[in-house]
């Protein structure tokens, strides 16, 4: 007990608690300011962001979500990339490949199901990529006898001395990258996007049962090394798809190291990505930070000289030409809530931030403009249209409100027409969205600015659509909504997963609209994994979707209406019309043309009056930057726009130091007054003290 | 003293083999193998076979004869007569035209068999009790190396804020007991019992706002290792104390006024030992007892670390560990985490007899 002796000693008290305070105040002193990166860490050329959660993955081929895609991206190039600034229509071009690839009509004979030779018209392309790739520098180019050294020291959580030099890239590489997407073990979620198409792709997909990891050795019949020229590879295919170009933009299809794969081993490689882009991963600390920094073997790639109009004047072309990337340096920092962030961000110490509900109120006024307090501080608001959708969509194979009779047709028009979207936009999204007509979303092809659907908002007037709407509900053998077999009011049941009060406000404002034509919305909610159940089996009625675009293309937005791609696959509303179908194969292996555009328009007259959707809004997403980020332009398909942003960093650190001064007043009140308190109770325990006993016994009598 | 302990140990292993049978019981009582696999597939609309796939490679697919082989439990199972379900045959050798294509399984058919469920449950209790964790469903990352990597941060926050708390909690408390009925005394109860009743989640986020974004005492978010941590576990830690304290002192000051009203310490006054002395050997040596036994019942708890606390201020330890394996269903980590908390606990009960034999003469542990 020697401490509490120490403690218990006379009059110890107060200079103890003057010990304590002045200790606490050492604490935050001794903290040397609140920058909590490393000393001069921000001065430099570096891009703070965030991220909410560990990546999952960071294997190419397995990745898929945008936090991901955000860093596999910068590590991981393929043979396309998005053109940073130009729009409507977004522009692909080459990054690591050379030459436009070369497209030839592909015959060949195959049996079917009978057993009879049939032709078959498909599609050979021929891509040849850059001759100067290599990889970064890795242990896994080290020479054998090196490795297991280098081995063991990462697998301990440290940095080997020595990395093997970066090796050069063929074609071979990205022959590797297709093998591994066909291997089951790695779980690609866009193999099947290939697996219908590419010649041979499942008997090779199925070889890895028998042959294991040995089968990457064999030979895949529809992807193929050029005989003659190391940096050509063919691929076969067994229809025309013009989307592979697309494809082949995505981090899918970049060239992988089959060394790296297997030094690391399938599933420490997704946290040690060795690739040949613009960066490399330097750190990578699970739950804390993620570091990229510039890779000195990246191929040489240049800011754009041409952007969209306007882009000059925002600025956007200040560093044209200039070599990739612009910052030396990309730290992630991993930040669970975004409170953290938030306060982050307006302290200085993160570029960006996103706008949600946690800020709202503090950023934008009641006009939707950036608040005078932002203003103040040199922030950026940015609204920027994503290309996705949003709808709610009817069960087509529910028995009441399914079916593609005339009288059902009309009951979910009628709905349609009762849904208005701009009160939605209004109420939820504080006008953040723009209404839908249809599937595609602008800027991308088939979208019509002109089209107006006549069961969504033909008028103009929400009070005429409810009219039109209770006109068609009669029409559908419901007046005034009530179901003549029963006298009762038809109910429609809304399957959804809102457990939070927003979503719940959601299915709301939702189940009231569709209220005022007479019918009666019950809410079934669920988790989500019981909602997944209920939409396999069929036994959802009307539910709240969204879709986020994979590539620019109308078909990645038609296509969830395709019969063919019912449960489990993303055509939800399991609706299936022949002729929607026989279009839908027609339009989707068909180049951007005119009479593309009119198949399109075909489909969207089929689909609207089937309904078997109600299109509801296409989302404007907001953010803040602040003053010293430079060259922001979002861009809602490409992931690696980290390396075209620049930073001003004096700019920061000048503002960082400015915002961030300490203001040690309150905390020196509050010691004053913890003395200021202690010295009357001292005087009380030397009181005591002196008096000795006889005050002491009285005391105790209580 | 040593058999009580190899007793309680022994004791334990039943309790724990319970505790992670349950879990597994529970967990895929509420959750579907699919709904596993959906979540944890990056495919936004996997197809039948990749969920199948993915059951298959993480250990919730249905084994086959030669997997149960491989394993004494299986093969013992084997013997016993209880074999897993058939699977298609094997694939046809190279040359023939492959089947025709199997029927599409009915949606959500990924049930397993009887076989499967007792292999499935031999890994998570008997596995998991030999510290054989496995790999994380969600990230496939080694779960003893993650646990290892986040238990250092856990720990330092946990620790700074326990030690903190106690000293602090004690100075308030012995001055509020030496002030007993005093205003002092009045004023002390009145701030601890206003400091317990606020949620705790207030404070992190108010104090943080507060100390961290107005007046910059700290950084408000951010982790380091080594000399520089200090900087980053200010905030927390003061939150921490200041969330505790108000119970803490109420607590502790009851157990000391207890001791100053025995009828030992009115003697030793009563013989004219000085006021000093009295607190210190005979209030304060006793009152420990109870507050030693109650304080190390939560050593144990620090490893884990604290959810809130270590989300708001990014710091990477094992926090959020578990509720975020739990919403991301990846079961290989909530057993894991699920054991340690429970081995964990119990260490924590075996610490507090011991520290009771040990601080107090009067208890003997047979």
């Amino acid at each position: 007990m020697k401490a509490n002796s120490f403690i218990m000693r006379k009059n110890i008290l107060l200079p103890l608690t003057l010990l304590y305070a002045i200790g606490g105040m050492g604490l935050f002193a001794g903290g040397c300011g609140n920058n909590p990166y490393p000393a001069g860490e921000s001065a430099g050329n570096t891009l703070y962001r965030t991220l909410t959660d560990d990546p999952k993955s960071l294997d190419p081929t397995f990745s898929y979500t945008v936090d991901e895609a955000n860093i596999c991206d910068l590590i991981y190039p393929s043979f396309y990339k998005y053109h940073y600034l130009k729009r409507e229509p977004f522009q692909i071009v080459l990054n690591i490949g050379a030459k436009e690839p070369v497209r030839q009509p592909y015959t060949f004979t195959q049996k079917d199901k009978d057993g009879k030779e049939v032709t078959v018209q498909g599609e050979k392309y021929s891509f040849t990529i850059r001759n100067d790739l290599k990889y970064q520098e890795d242990a896994s180019f080290l020479p054998k006898e090196e490795q297991e050294k280098a081995r063991k020291i990462i697998a301990e959580g440290g940095k080997p001395e020595k990395l093997g030099p970066g090796r050069a890239i063929t074609a071979a590489d990205i022959v590797y990258s297709f093998k591994r997407m066909a291997d089951p073990e790695t779980h690609c979620p866009v193999a099947p996007f290939f697996s219908d198409k590419v010649i041979g792709w499942n008997e090779y997909s199925a070889g890895f049962e028998t042959e294991k990891a040995a089968n990457y050795d064999k030979e895949m019949a529809g992807v193929q090394l050029d005989p003659n020229d190391p940096y050509t590879f063919h691929i076969l295919l067994n229809q025309p798809y013009p989307q592979l170009k697309y494809l082949m933009a995505m981090h899918f299809t970049t060239p992988q190291a089959r060394e790296a794969v297997e030094f690391y081993g399938k599933d420490e490689y997704a946290r040690h990505p060795v690739g040949c882009g613009p960066y490399k991963m330097e750190e990578f600390k699970p739950k804390q930070r993620i570091v990229l920094v510039k890779n000195p073997n990246r191929h040489k790639d240049f800011y754009p000289t041409e952007g969209a109009p306007g882009d000059q004047e925002k600025g956007l072309l200040a560093d044209a030409g200039k070599e990739l990337p612009l910052a030396d340096k990309v730290i992630y920092n991993i930040l669970k809530e975004d409170v953290t962030s938030w306060n982050l961000f307006q302290q200085g110490y993160l570029d960006a931030a996103s706008v949600g509900r946690i800020n709202y109120q503090q950023v934008v006024t009641t006009s939707g403009g950036l608040s005078e307090e932002m203003k103040a501080k040199g922030i950026v608001l940015r609204k920027d249209p994503g290309v996705n959708i949003y709808y709610l969509a009817f069960n087509m194979s529910d028995p009441v409100f399914g079916g593609y009779t005339e009288k059902k047709r009309k009951l979910r028009q009628a709905i349609s027409l009762s849904i208005n979207a701009q009160e939605y936009i209004d109420v939820l999204l504080q006008g953040n969205g723009l209404p839908a007509e249809w599937l595609v979303p602008p800027s991308v092809f088939g979208y019509d600015p002109d089209f107006k659907n006549p069961y969504r908002n033909p008028t103009g007037n929400y009070e005429k659509n409810l009219e039109k709407a209770k006109q068609l509900l009669k029409e559908a053998g419901y007046p005034d909504g009530v179901d003549p077999t029963t006298k009762q009011k038809l109910v429609l049941h809304y399957d959804n997963v809102a457990t939070s009060p927003e979503a719940q406000q959601q299915v709301g404002i939702i189940s009231k609209m569709i209220e005022r034509i007479g019918l009666k919305v019950e809410s079934r909610t669920t988790r989500s994994n019981v909602f997944q159940d209920k939409l396999l089996k069929g036994q959802h009625q009307f539910i709240f979707y969204g879709w986020f675009a994979d590539y620019p293309d109308p078909e990645n937005f038609v296509f969830l209406l395709y019969g063919p791609n019912e449960k489990p696959g993303p055509n939800s509303a399991d609706y299936k019309n022949k002729e929607y179908d026989k279009i839908f194969e027609q339009m989707r292996s068909m180049n951007d043309s005119p009479e593309r555009l009119a198949l399109i328009q075909k489909l969207r007259e089929i689909s609207v009056e089937d309904c078997p959707w109600i299109p509801l809004y296409h989302p404007v997403s907001m953010s803040l930057n602040h003053s010293w980020l430079k060259n922001v332009k979002a861009h809602p398909i490409a992931n690696d726009w980290n390396m075209y942003r620049s930073v001003d960093a004096e700019e920061r650190v000048r503002k960082q130091r400015e915002w961030n001064q300490p203001n040690y007043l309150p905390l020196i009140a509050l010691v004053v007054l913890l003395i200021g308190g202690a010295i009357p109770a001292a005087q009380v325990v030397r009181n005591r003290i002196n008096r000795k006993v006889r005050r002491d016994i009285g005391g105790l009598k209580s | 003293m040593l058999r009580y302990i190899i007793r309680r140990v022994l004791y334990a292993i039943p309790t724990v083999l319970g505790v992670l049978l349950l879990t597994y019981v529970l967990f895929f009582g509420t959750v579907s193998r699919e709904s596993i696999a959906r979540q944890n597939l990056s495919s936004r609309a996997p197809t039948q076979e990749q969920i199948k796939g993915w059951l298959k490679d993480h250990g919730y697919g249905e084994p086959t004869v030669a997997d149960m082989e491989k394993d004494p439990f299986g093969r013992f199972l084997l013997s016993v007569g209880i074999k897993p379900k058939e699977d298609k045959p094997a694939a046809p050798p190279s040359g023939e035209t492959p089947a025709a294509p199997e029927a599409k399984p009915a949606v959500g058919d990924f049930e397993p068999s009887f076989a499967a469920r007792l292999m499935e449950m031999k890994r998570s209790t008997i596995d998991v009790l030999l510290l054989n964790f496995g790999k994380s469903d969600t990230t496939k990352e080694d779960i003893w190396e993650r646990i290892k990597l986040g238990i250092p941060a856990s720990f330092a926050v946990g620790t700074l804020i326990f030690i903190a708390s106690v000293i602090t909690s004690l100075i308030f408390a012995i001055i509020n007991a030496y002030f007993r009925g005093t205003y002092v005394d009045t004023f002390g109860t009145f701030l601890s019992v206003l400091l317990l009743s606020i949620v705790y989640i207030v404070y992190v986020i108010s104090l943080q706002f507060i100390l961290g974004k107005v007046l910059h005492y700290g950084p408000i978010a951010g982790f380091e290792t080594g000399p520089g941590m200090l900087k980053f576990l200010t905030l927390p830690a003061v939150i921490g104390v200041i969330s505790s304290i108000g119970a803490e002192i109420r607590l502790y000051r009851t157990f000391l006024l207890d001791e100053i009203n025995q009828d030992y310490v009115r003697t030793a006054r009563a013989k004219g030992v000085p006021e000093s002395r009295v607190l210190r050997l005979h209030v304060l040596k006793n009152a420990l007892i109870p507050i030693i036994t109650n304080t190390v019942a939560a050593i144990p708890g620090l490893i884990l670390g604290s959810l809130i606390l270590e989300n708001f201020f990014g710091i990477p330890g094992l926090g959020s560990y578990l509720v975020d394996s739990i919403n991301s269903q990846d079961f290989a980590v909530v057993r894991a985490m699920v054991f340690l908390g429970t081995l964990l606990y119990i260490v924590g009960l075996i610490l507090t007899d011991i520290m009771y034999a040990l601080v107090d003469p009067r208890v003997r542990i047979e």
